[in-house]
């Protein structure tokens, strides 16, 4: 393999992110690879560098500000639906409004009823043969018997 | 012959026997099944030791051989590698007496479950072989021997029909279970576990086994205790349980297990060495997948749904079907 | 009571306010830093860090808990970086860098290195050092540099990374490997000693 492809790696393995094959490989490269072995340093070199910066923390009171954001827009929000219900009682008919107010409770409503049928949680059988396989193993007399679950790991 | 040499000769023999038979009588008096057992329970945590050990389950449908190398260090320590099969090969799991990690190695993926090495657990598994002694017969084997080393051969045979039986293999000098064996009330295997390698005083530091979790901070990411009693449940649910007024003679209630963030509760019984499972849920809460062998019993009333998983004769689930009020 | 990221976000989804505090309080400084990291200016960095969490306030409804609650979180936060810069791109007098601190900071945008203990030589060598590093890392494509702060700084897997950015692990490595080479050309130099 020619240097090249070597020093792609190099990343790789600083982040030890290379499996075990791979790293004896790498690291029997660099003992004989004056040039990779001078880049890996080099990239160690930076590492430290930068893991040597200190962390930078936010002024104090972080949250204090956070917090007044927060409910600044919690008011714009509310002023919007003041302003909404200021200005519709304003423009519509006594008539219409009862029957936009009906319709509208009857969307809610219909609507709450759809959500609330639509939250359907789903198990997974396998929980159940679990739990059995477990509760089976705490009876064995053996204290460390392997546990044939987690078929499927999602 | 000679009148005077009959009594000798008889004597003689008389004396012999009594020796043979005293001889046999006091190794097998010398110790006795139900202490083996209580001894073997205390082993595991006093010993240090390295070893591999294979595990057989067999579910109808589906059997699993898993090899795992074993390490435990006093007094409550437990560290576990999978070896194989290869899809479960990089599994570790990693207990130190307050709760088990489990870990896929290289991955981020890690839960937690109560360590089986704490003092609750310990009581448990207390209670269980207490169950063993009134639900089984107990009798000694012959001894034998495994991976060069003595063993005492004890088996277990359930006083009711309908309930799996047991074979236990243990070290006569460490007490450690090396070897057991679990049939069904058909004689089919259940289970199986043995040690293939094993060596005693084997000393580790166990910081390096910490290494392998991840490094983000360990939370303690569960925070509902297993283990619960029915009173434990009745203060953590809010719906009223319904719970099986037949048993199979011999099972008592052993815990309750909340599954599904609290969804489902699940409820064990055992007989000691047997288990039943009856888990209820809510209807509206859909199953999905499908038992890779264990063939429930599942049904529904008023409003809620039951599975019920045991190795016994089929009229023993529809009894306690029936019964669950 | 130590609580788990997800049972804190729970907590909060049933309207627990203290929960979002504790929440806030435990990722503020990391989320600061990564952000100062990608962005290089502190006033800035306060600006996004806040709307990280007015985004996680807003938006915790919609983490379903499939991942860990920290990769989540990186991503709002590399998304609110990657769209701040974008905008900033439109409006090129205001861009502002580490090498030219802006008169808005309270404070000077230095990081400094950690060893104090050294001559005043050593320190200004070092600080040197910090300034030509926080400018090699500041050159880097926004992309690039937000793959690489998270790695440096938080230090994720691969694994992680490449959930936080939605790509392949693949791609990380190789993100990760053309950021260190640049940054390897560009400090090389100076670890020659020649500077």
């Amino acid at each position: 393999m020619s240097c090249k492809k070597w020093k792609k790696k190099l990343s790789s393995y600083l982040d030890n992110e290379v499996s075990y094959r791979e790293r004896l490989k790498i690291e029997k490269h660099l003992k004989s690879c004056p040039a990779c072995f001078n880049e890996f340093k080099q990239l160690e070199r930076v590492h430290r560098l930068v893991q040597s910066i200190q962390p930078e923390k936010p002024r104090p009171g972080f949250y204090e500000r956070l917090s007044e954001r927060l409910s600044q827009e919690k008011l714009t929000l509310r002023e919007k639906l003041v302003g909404w219900r200021y200005s519709w009682q304003l423009s519509f008919p006594r008539v219409g409004k009862i029957a936009v107010a009906i319709s509208a409770v009857m969307l809610l409503s219909v609507s709450f009823y759809i959500w609330r049928s639509s939250i359907s949680y789903e198990v997974n059988i396998k929980v159940f043969e679990e739990e059995y396989l477990r509760s089976q193993q705490m009876n064995s007399f053996v204290g460390e018997l392997a546990l044939p679950v987690f078929f499927e790991i999602k | 012959m000679n009148p005077g040499k009959v009594p000798q000769k008889l004597l003689q023999s008389l004396f012999v026997l009594i020796i043979l038979s005293g001889g046999t009588a006091s190794s097998l008096l010398a110790i006795e099944p139900k202490e083996i057992l209580t001894h073997s329970l205390e082993a595991q945590f006093q010993l240090d030791f390295e070893g591999i050990q294979k595990t057989e389950s067999r579910l109808p449908g589906r059997s699993y051989t898993i090899t795992t190398s074993v390490i435990r260090q006093k007094p409550d320590f437990t560290y576990t590698a999978t070896l194989a099969p290869s899809r479960f090969k990089r599994w570790i799991t990693l207990d130190d007496g307050e709760f088990r990690i489990w870990h896929i190695q290289g991955s981020n993926e890690f839960k937690f479950f109560p360590s089986a090495n704490s003092p609750e657990a310990k009581k448990i598994k207390k209670k269980s072989l207490n169950l063993i002694f009134n639900n089984y017969k107990l009798s000694r084997l012959l001894d034998s021997y495994i991976l060069g080393r003595p063993v005492y051969v004890i088996s277990l045979i359930p006083r009711h029909p309908g309930n799996p039986r047991r074979k236990v293999w243990i070290d006569k000098k460490t007490y450690l279970p090396l070897k057991e064996e679990d049939y069904n009330w058909k004689g089919k295997l259940i289970s199986a576990f043995h040690y293939t390698k094993i060596h005693f005083d084997r000393r580790f530091p166990k910081k390096k086994f910490y290494r392998d979790l991840p490094r983000r901070p360990l939370k303690k990411i569960f925070s509902q205790k297993r283990f619960l009693s029915l009173k434990d449940l009745k203060g953590k649910i809010r719906f009223p349980i319904f719970i099986p007024r037949y048993r199979p003679p011999g099972y008592e209630f052993q815990e309750a297990v909340l599954l599904a963030k609290g969804r489902v509760v699940e409820l064990t019984y055992t007989n000691g060495i047997g288990v039943i499972c009856l888990s209820q849920m809510p209807s509206n809460i859909k199953l999905k997948g499908y038992f890779e062998g264990t063939h429930p019993l599942v049904w529904r009333k008023r409003g809620r749904t039951f599975v019920l998983i045991a190795n016994i004769p089929r009229e023993q689930l529809i009894k306690i079907k029936q019964s669950v009020k | 009571m130590q609580y788990s990221d997800e049972e804190l976000v729970e907590r909060c989804g049933a309207g627990d306010e203290e929960s979002f505090r504790m929440l806030v309080e435990r990722y503020q400084d990391r989320v600061y830093h990564i952000v100062y990291g990608i962005v290089g200016h502190k006033g800035e960095a306060e600006d996004l860090s806040q709307e990280v969490f007015l985004r996680v306030y807003r938006f915790l409804h919609c983490f379903k808990g499939k991942s860990r609650f920290y990769t989540w979180l990186y991503r709002l936060t590399v998304n609110v970086c990657l769209s701040a810069k974008r905008k900033r791109k439109n409006e090129p007098g205001k861009i502002l860098s580490l090498a030219n601190p802006s008169k808005h900071d309270d404070d000077p945008g230095e990081m400094e290195l950690a060893d104090e203990s050294l001559s005043p030589l050593k320190v200004l060598q070092n600080r040197e050092m910090a300034e030509t590093i926080k400018f090699a890392i500041n050159s880097l494509s926004e992309v690039l540099k937000s793959t690489f702060v998270l790695r440096e700084f938080e230090e994720l897997t691969y694994e992680e990374l490449a959930r936080v950015f939605r790509c392949s692990r693949g791609t990380i490595k190789s993100r990760l490997s053309r950021a260190r080479e640049q940054l390897r050309r560009k400090i090389e130099p100076y670890l020659n000693g020649v500077v």
